[in-house]
């Protein structure tokens, strides 16, 4: 939970500096927040939303597809493939007979 | 400040580290492992590559067995046993089918003008090519492996025990708002964006 203070606070003074600078509320200079699924960072959205309610809070998107390749790339089967072909791109990639050919 | 280690990877994130870095602080960057678009690259590369590779580790590779007298004779031969291995090109090609659309999406969401409307769709579409895919796969893969490539992506989509769900109201009220990814009843056929 330190953590998830930690980014709350850091959280609430970017979108306050943010308002200030702009002279404007915060709902209005911002519409939402997007953060990592982290437990951490969940909590702390989370706690920014209880005093900023009328963002908007989500999850990265992008961060979560990159998740989706790691689940499907950690399944067994997969994994065996990725790392078998990771076996032949390192072999190609250091031999210089095959440098700029793989 | 105890802060030993700052992990790169979004280029907002990455913006933010060289705002945060100062000389007071001693933080190594690192770049994370969980950006894992590389491995459909890999894998992409890897597959067009094969008649080249066909070509060097062929019969004809005289020069090719030179270049590799240096390298550990147990190495050599397991990629020549890849190499020849019929069931290892097709499986190759099989996960770069399943592994590519997960990475072209996560490119197309790291874009500038990315929209919220755009996640509804998206991942629906992710979905039901992992459904496909399984379809497809035949006997290349086993019945577990292909449940369990379904059961991560919808487990990141719909959450399940500690994974927060990526599925939210958000996303489904922008997806039906927007006129380019919900269209009238009179529309033909999805407005582009420009």
């Amino acid at each position: 939970m330190k953590n998830a203070f930690f980014s709350r606070d850091a959280l609430l003074a970017e979108l306050e500096a943010g308002a200030n600078e702009s002279g404007q509320a915060v709902y209005e200079m911002y519409c939402g927040i997007a953060g990592d699924s982290v437990s951490y960072n969940q909590a702390a959205l989370r706690c920014v939303e209880s005093v900023h309610s009328k963002l908007v809070i989500g999850e990265c998107v992008a961060h979560t597809v990159g998740l989706m390749i790691e689940g499907v790339s950690n399944v067994a089967e997969l994994r065996a493939i990725v790392e078998r072909t990771r076996e032949v791109a390192v072999f190609c990639e250091e031999s210089q007979a095959c440098a700029g050919n793989v | 400040m105890r802060l030993r280690f700052f992990v790169k990877s979004h280029k907002h994130v990455q913006a933010m580290s060289d705002k945060t870095r100062s000389p007071s602080i001693r933080a190594l960057t690192l770049c994370p492992g969980t950006r894992l678009a590389f491995v459909a690259l890999m894998l992409q590369r890897v597959t067009e590559s094969r008649a080249t590779f066909d070509a060097m580790l062929g019969e004809r590779a005289g020069k090719w067995n030179e270049a590799t007298s240096s390298v550990d004779t147990s190495v050599v031969e397991n990629v020549e046993r890849t190499r020849r291995s019929y069931e290892f090109w097709k499986q190759a090609e099989s996960a770069l089918a399943l592994l590519q659309p997960l990475s072209d999406a996560t490119h197309h969401v790291e874009s500038d003008d990315c929209k919220s409307s755009w996640v509804f769709p998206l991942v629906t579409a992710l979905m039901a090519d992992c459904v496909k895919w399984s379809e497809l796969a035949g006997d290349l893969y086993k019945e577990e492996t292909k449940h369990q490539v379904i059961k991560a992506v919808r487990d990141r989509w719909e959450g399940a025990g500690l994974l927060v769900a990526l599925k939210s109201d958000v996303a489904l009220f922008a997806c039906l708002v927007d006129p380019n990814t919900s269209p009238s009843a009179g529309d033909p056929r999805p407005r582009q964006y420009p």
